[in-house]
């Protein structure tokens, strides 16, 4: 220890740094001096290791060493102020892309219930006409089972983590298509065992494959959100700015008090750095999450809800055709029409609430003129207690083609069509709105790191200005 | 010079920090859990379900005996709701080839029970096409009738003494017996040989509690074409079933084969209806009585049955006595 230090606070204690732009040694190590030449500035240091203890120690005694410390927490807390906040916004851009590409899952994912359900609705529409299929039902099934192939290779692609169920998926959409491929053989043949086939595969459908698409949508709805989360999460940004914030000022009240200045300008600029780092950090992802906060409250729940219609609308088409295939006693499946009826009604009234009024009341124009001839066709398959019922006219009004003005499946296709271009417009949108905060999220991240290392350098050289007093 | 050394060093830090963000911002990079899959469920198709206790096999008056028939076919036995809706709402099969079964070319469900049906609606309305047919599974046959969702059921259904406690049948329209279906190349003859095999027949049947009894492991379809899919899916191993259905199901499968047996069980088949429709009962007795006696009986048995089972045998004889 030097004894000096009390005494003398002026002097500098410790040994030698090297002299400016001389290329030397890290900190502490002494240039090497010429055998049996004593150095005249500085001791004859013991080890190596030893010496470095020795300069380290000294290098943080007294006032000089406090300030040195002071200097280096002062400048290291800026530094990392800009790292962390720089980080927070960084990663929110990525979870934003993140969030993106999950609900662009969600929707394609989405997109495989409906062409099953639409595919499903299709071969038991055909078959319930009998004979040769007349409503081009048959080339709808072989479209949408071609774009359930496509869009579950899409699925598996874009989500590795999906990869497992959607193998599952694919062994259960395999077995649904054997069935009802082995229910048109037999169908053609004129066989009655098809019928059993094709109620096999749409039973196995909706207990087999629907389930894991089910699952597969939530799994991808839970990751959106939590990107969404993550896109605004500000916690780190806002403890380390503030953290950031009060060292530097703690700073610069101690080098006020110690050299009786009120102000270091260095330092009180680089807390103005600071400051405005913060706040803009903070703003910037204070922005991300309102613009979340509004695109799950409208664009993305309307791209959800519309999802939703559209595999509800299917699941009810198919199960129109499913009640008049059991001749009669069909009322689990009329039932299930219900259901499905009613929640795309109550759907369409989220889309309502969510600001779409034009789109909802479209919708519902075209559901309730569906719903009108699928109520035709409800009382001619049922008649009344005292008018007997007329299944043949029931399936002749469900079995009319989409080409046939006013008919239900030209009702239902108006309706479908609507609904898939309002669910196109709509991920488009959400897909834009979630994306567009990106580029300038990742400036602001560049932004708050250069100021708070400008900070930090500031900071240091504040107090080297003091430092340099103690020469 | 210490300023320098303090900028140094902290920048040193800034960019071990920021190595340090990098790999942060990569440990958020998406790399979620699996999508769980759903937890398998038994499937339904194969769950065998009883249709309660083993009913008694004996009965006085005995399962066969009906309620005497009219002198002349009355129409005012006919319930006033059938007059008034001028349609006979009839239970029907629509997948037992021969006996019931729709006709994918042309929509129409046809065969031997349809027939009769017909014959029952000509007689009560005056038009065989007063009728409409509603599809039901063979559970569904006495519930259906006892809260009146068809007047009447025409599908192969086994006159038993259990049953009457609960509907009312006909006299006896068809004799049936029950048999076996096994692969065209199996050797087996007999239900004995198939014990521990597993052997289809539809649930809420006789025909599940008898080849339970028999000590196979009795499997549960909805219908007989049910277990025709999963005879064809390698489900199950043989169908048990009355001569007539298992008929039907050898007509669409040419791997299917009814061996040469004598029948397991006497299958007598009658029409069923609410248990008080008795007069509309007796009614449908006189007319099945005139039907057998006057060769209309035969021949929808020959238009059905002499291709697969041959010429058709004297009808079976009513018996009447319940009062």
């Amino acid at each position: 220890m030097s004894q000096q230090s009390s005494t003398a606070p002026a002097r500098r204690p410790g040994p030698p740094t090297p002299a400016p732009g001389r290329p030397g040694g890290p900190a502490g190590m002494p240039p090497p001096a010429p055998p049996g030449q004593l150095t005249t500035t500085a001791p004859v240091l013991p080890a190596r290791g030893g010496g470095l203890r020795a300069v380290v120690r000294s290098a943080f005694e007294g006032t000089p060493g406090r300030m040195r410390v002071i200097a280096a927490v002062v400048a290291l807390a800026a530094a990392v102020f800009g790292v962390v906040g720089a980080n927070s916004l960084w990663t929110s851009s990525a979870a934003l892309e993140r969030a993106d590409h999950n609900t662009t899952q969600v929707v394609r994912v989405q997109s495989i219930y409906s062409d099953l359900v639409r595919a499903d609705a299709a071969a038991t529409n055909a078959f319930l006409v009998g004979g040769l299929d007349t409503t081009g039902q048959g080339p709808a099934y072989d479209e949408a089972v071609a774009h359930v192939a496509a869009t579950v290779a899409a699925a598996a692609e874009a989500q590795p983590a999906d990869g497992a169920a959607l193998g599952a998926l694919n062994q259960q959409i395999q077995t649904y298509t054997s069935l009802v491929e082995q229910a048109r053989a037999y169908n053609r043949q004129g066989l009655p065992v098809g019928a059993t086939y094709l109620t096999n595969a749409s039973t196995g459908l909706r207990s087999g494959a629907l389930p894991i698409v089910t699952l597969l949508t939530q799994a991808n709805t839970d990751r959106a959100n939590a990107e969404f989360r993550q896109s605004s999460n500000g916690l780190a940004l806002g403890i380390s700015g503030v953290v950031a914030l009060l060292v530097l000022l703690g700073g610069l009240l101690w080098l006020a008090r110690r050299s009786h200045r009120y102000l270091n300008v260095p330092v009180l600029v680089a807390v103005g750095l600071v400051l405005v780092a913060l706040v803009a950090g903070a703003f910037t992802l204070g922005q991300v999450g309102s613009t979340v906060t509004t695109v799950r409250g409208t664009v993305f729940d309307t791209t959800l809800d519309l999802a939703t219609i559209q595999s509800s609308a299917y699941d009810a088409k198919a199960n129109e055709s499913l009640t008049l295939i059991s001749r009669g006693s069909g009322q689990a499946f009329e039932k299930a029409w219900q259901g499905q009826s009613t929640l795309v009604k109550t759907t369409i009234g989220y889309i309502d609430t969510a600001g779409d009024a034009t789109l909802s009341t479209d919708l519902n124009a075209k559901w309730a003129a569906y719903s009108a001839k699928h109520q035709e066709i409800r009382s001619q398959d049922d008649g009344t207690k005292t008018v007997a019922s007329n299944w043949d006219e029931a399936v002749r009004l469900a079995g009319l083609p989409t080409s046939t003005a006013g008919s239900a499946n030209a009702t239902f296709d108006a309706f479908s069509q609507a609904t898939a271009d309002g669910l196109a417009t709509y991920s488009q949108q959400t897909s834009d709105q979630v994306l567009a905060p990106r580029t300038a999220v990742t400036i602001v991240g560049w932004a708050l790191l250069l100021l708070c290392l400008a900070a930090a350098g500031l900071a240091a050289r504040g107090f080297g200005q003091r430092l340099e007093e103690y020469r | 010079m210490s300023s320098r050394w303090a900028i140094r060093r902290s920048s040193g830090l800034v960019s071990v920090l920021a190595a340090a963000a990098v790999v942060l911002s990569a440990c958020g990079s998406g790399d979620y859990a699996a999508t769980p899959l759903p937890t398998p469920q038994p499937t339904p198709s194969t769950t065998a379900t009883t249709s309660g206790p083993a009913a008694p096999t004996t009965c006085t008056p005995s399962a066969v005996t009906s309620y005497a028939p009219l002198p002349t076919l009355d129409t005012a036995a006919v319930p006033p709701s059938i007059v008034a809706r001028q349609s006979l709402r009839v239970g029907v099969s629509a997948d037992s080839l021969l006996l019931g079964a729709r006709n994918p070319l042309t929509n129409a469900i046809e065969g031997f029970d349809i027939d009769m049906a017909k014959a029952v609606a000509k007689a009560a309305l005056g038009d065989e096409n007063k009728i409409q047919l509603v599809v039901i599974q063979s559970a569904d046959r006495i519930p259906d009738l006892q809260n009146r969702t068809v007047d009447m059921v025409a599908r192969n259904m086994s006159m038993t003494c259990d049953r009457w406690n609960t509907i009312a049948f006909s006299a006896e329209y068809f004799q049936s017996g029950l048999k076996i279906l096994v692969p065209r190349n199996s050797k087996v003859v007999s239900l004995d040989e198939l014990k521990g095999k597993r052997v289809c027949a539809p649930n809420g049947t006789t025909t599940i509690d008898f080849i339970r009894s028999k000590g196979v492991e009795a499997v549960g379809a909805k219908t007989h074409t049910a277990c025709l899919v999963l005879f064809q899916q390698g489900k199950v191993d043989a169908i048990a079933g009355d001569d007539t259905v298992l008929a039907g199901l050898v007509a669409q499968d040419p791997y299917a084969f009814v061996p040469k047996m004598s029948a397991l069980t006497s299958e007598p088949y009658g029409l069923a209806f609410n248990k008080d429709d008795k007069d509309f009962v007796r009614f449908t007795n006189t007319l099945l009585d005139q039907m057998k006696a006057d060769g209309r009986w035969k021949a929808i048995y020959d238009k059905w049955f002499a291709g697969p089972l041959g010429a058709a045998p004297p009808p079976p004889t009513s018996v009447y006595g319940r009062t």
